[in-house]
């Protein structure tokens, strides 16, 4: 996929039309330096509110496992960096699994978009319907009898749940662009492919990263069932608190599964502003 | 330019800025699948080296179609495309089009790029140095008219209707292309804002001499931009291909008379500017000559009024017989201020709409820095109207002769050369 250039919000600057002087100033020239007249694309409310939110739900819990009562079963569950090491399978799975739904929803969704395999569109949303619609608990069962338990087939899982959105995301942002755009960027000499990187990617890249900001999430809720197919992570907490009946491991394990929810989607938010493309934000 | 470049660009007269190249379309045909007619249905045409040629017509007639079948966005299902002699009918596409420049309505400018980066795209895909597109950015903003300091950095969202399609011009021309395409470019903007772009692309055209193959459907726009015509009918079939004086006066049928519409002779009052007329002369003073000397030139000139120039020599007050007397011998207070002045390069139709407004029934004509060079009236407009129409009407016989006699040669040649072919091989039987 392409980057384009000149992300970063360090480098950001006027775009108004009627400030001459900023929009002069060349973005390779321009140094990091504070915004002129525009704000900032992202505001400090979006950039403190909810981390503020995260830390203040995670210190209440810390502090109410200080004066909680733990008796040895919960004491075992949480002994040892067995919570540190559930969060970080958890992450490990999350991330695994969303980097793979990327490699295979953006380019599928590429090639379903190109004339050639227009026509096969129907039948690979259908099986992407068919991935989402299958209860993930049910997908995971069936894999670990195939697969047999471990993380391969709890990766997989969460792989089938995910490409849907990412995919149809894909192929929705890549047919929303103008078709007269197309055609000058292939009349001005563009190959093919340099009509897809240059210009149809970036142009849907927005609708793609909802696409992805969705799948995320997803992932991070669905990651916790990994525990049934043997896959560890912090649904491995929740299940040990629900059968032994220990309430503070159970809380602990939901709480650190939401929390993480919410900080992925707060970071998927952000790289969704930072990486639209400029030049397509409703300017003043 | 690389070595990916056409021979095209190497044929031409200077290699450097290559200054346009010859189009041939020999029997150029697209059919669609599932259609019974064929969209275009053999066009035949030749495009000379740095012409302008406008392609006009109703909507649907192909036109479109047919220019773009030029750099081969759609792939012709018949006949051959040559630019500079050279076949691309069957040439690398991709390669083709880096060489032909394409301007299209609403400028067709990425969006998630900005002015600079829109106009580098092709050098950059020529493999340019870097330093070269960045300068050749700056002269292709400048060409076009928009300050490059403050432009560059803009994305196409900022900019209004008419900076879009100058910077969509200033992008088609940054590999410096012998061929121009152009569809419909100026179909979005205002009028005003289009008669701008179009002043100024005659203007580029002067200086560049490009071969420019132009699509509209306004056919003023054809006639003020064009130096020949192609007036298409349904399936692209061309009803008349000649220069904009010839299709006004003398139109080949009744479609392209419908086309060319109301007010054919006051449209050619557009092609001829007022330096080509005869402009009269006519009694003047200035404010500095003594009262005496302009009572005298009043009594002594013959003409009801007298033109009275300012110091620098500019057209300034109409004086009438009388005035002077009943100003009490004020120039300050005499006459009535000159209101409109043409230029030499005004065309015929402003001098008329001049004419027509004035109470005095002429207008000065003015030189480059507004000084006063002869006058038009109503009588001498007339005369040239009538003769330039009458000069046409005897071009264009003439030129239908031409065409004529060329047919019944070329028909009297086919008949010899199957008459030949028919007694070789009768002689070689024998």
């Amino acid at each position: 996929m392409s980057t384009p250039k000149s992300r970063d919000i360090a480098r950001e600057r006027s775009e108004e039309p009627g400030d001459e002087d900023a929009a002069a100033l060349d973005a390779e020239k321009v140094p990091a330096g504070p915004p002129r007249t525009r704000p900032p694309r992202v505001s400090w409310q979006q950039l403190t509110v909810l981390p503020a939110l995260l830390v203040i739900l995670l210190l209440l819990t810390w502090l109410w496992f200080q004066q909680a009562h733990l008796d040895d079963i919960s004491r075992n569950a949480l002994s040892g960096g067995k919570v540190a090491k559930a969060l970080v399978q958890h992450i490990e799975l999350t991330l695994i699994s969303t980097v793979f739904v990327l490699i295979i929803a953006i380019p599928l969704g590429v090639l379903l978009t190109r004339p050639a395999f227009r026509r096969a569109t129907p039948v690979a949303m259908a099986f992407a319907n068919m991935g989402q619609a299958a209860p993930a608990i049910g997908l995971l069962s069936l894999l670990v009898i195939w697969l047999g338990t471990g993380r391969l087939a709890a990766l997989i899982g969460i792989i089938a749940y995910a490409v849907l959105p990412v995919l149809s995301n894909t192929i929705a942002g890549l047919k929303a662009n103008d078709p007269t755009l197309l055609e000058a960027a292939r009349g001005i000499g563009m190959s093919p492919f340099g009509v897809l990187t240059r210009v149809e990617l970036p142009l849907a890249v927005p609708l793609i990263l909802a696409g992805v900001r969705t799948a995320l999430v997803l992932n991070v809720g669905t990651a916790t069932l990994a525990t049934f197919g043997g896959g560890g992570g912090l649904g491995v907490l929740i299940t040990t608190g629900i059968t032994n009946q220990r309430m503070p491991v159970l809380v602990l394990g939901s709480i650190l599964t939401v929390a993480l929810a919410l900080l992925v989607d707060w970071l998927a938010a952000l790289a969704e502003v930072l990486l639209r493309p400029r030049g397509l934000e409703v300017g003043p | 330019m690389s070595d990916t470049s056409l021979s095209v660009a190497q044929d031409s007269p200077s290699p450097e800025s290559p200054t346009g190249a010859t189009i041939e379309l020999e029997n150029l045909t697209k059919r669609y699948p599932g259609s019974p007619q064929p969209s275009v249905d053999c066009v035949n045409m030749e495009i000379r080296a740095g012409e302008t040629v406008i392609f006009v017509g109703p909507s649907g007639c192909g036109k479109s179609t047919t220019l773009k079948m030029i750099n081969r966005l759609i792939e012709p299902t018949g006949g051959r495309i040559r630019i500079n002699g050279e076949d691309v009918t069957d040439m690398d596409p991709v390669r083709l089009r880096r060489q032909i420049g394409y301007a299209i309505q609403s400028s067709g400018l990425f969006p998630h790029m900005t002015v600079a980066q829109n106009i580098a795209q092709v050098p950059k895909m020529l493999g340019w140095q870097k330093a070269r597109i960045k300068d050749r950015v700056e002269e292709m903003l400048d060409l076009v008219g928009l300050d490059p300091g403050e432009f560059h950095g803009r994305y196409p969202r900022q900019l209004s209707g008419g900076q879009q399609q100058r910077v969509g011009v200033a992008r088609a021309l940054a590999a410096d292309p012998p061929v121009l395409l152009m569809d419909e470019p100026f179909g979005a903007v205002d009028p005003i804002t289009r008669d701008h772009l179009q002043d100024e692309l005659i203007r580029l055209q002067r200086e560049l001499h490009k071969t420019i193959v132009f699509v509209t459907h306004d056919f003023d726009e054809a006639i003020k931009l064009g130096d020949r015509i192609a007036v298409l009918r349904e399936r692209s079939h061309i009803a008349q291909f000649d220069t904009p004086e010839a299709i006004l006066t003398n139109p080949a049928d009744d479609f392209v008379s419908g086309f060319v519409g109301a007010g054919a002779a006051l449209k050619r009052l557009n092609l001829t500017r007022v330096g080509e007329v005869e402009i009269t002369d006519y009694p003047t003073v200035t404010v500095d000559d003594p009262l005496q000397d302009i009572f005298n030139a009043l009594r002594g000139s013959g003409y009801n009024e007298i033109l009275l120039l300012d110091k620098r020599g500019r057209p300034y007050k109409w004086l009438r017989r009388g005035d002077l007397m009943r100003a009490r011998g004020s120039l300050a207070r005499a006459g009535t201020l000159v209101v409109d002045t043409v230029t030499r390069d005004a065309t015929l139709h402003d001098a008329l709409e001049a004419v027509l407004t004035d109470a005095t029934g002429r207008v000065a004509v003015t030189g480059r820095r507004g000084e006063y060079t002869g006058v038009v009236d109503m009588e001498t407009l007339m005369n040239s109207v009538h003769e330039l129409l009458e000069a046409d009407r005897l071009d264009a016989l003439e030129h239908q002769h031409d065409l004529e006699e060329a047919r019944a040669h070329q028909t009297h040649e086919e008949q010899e050369g199957t008459a030949g072919g028919s007694g070789g091989s009768g002689e070689a039987r024998a």
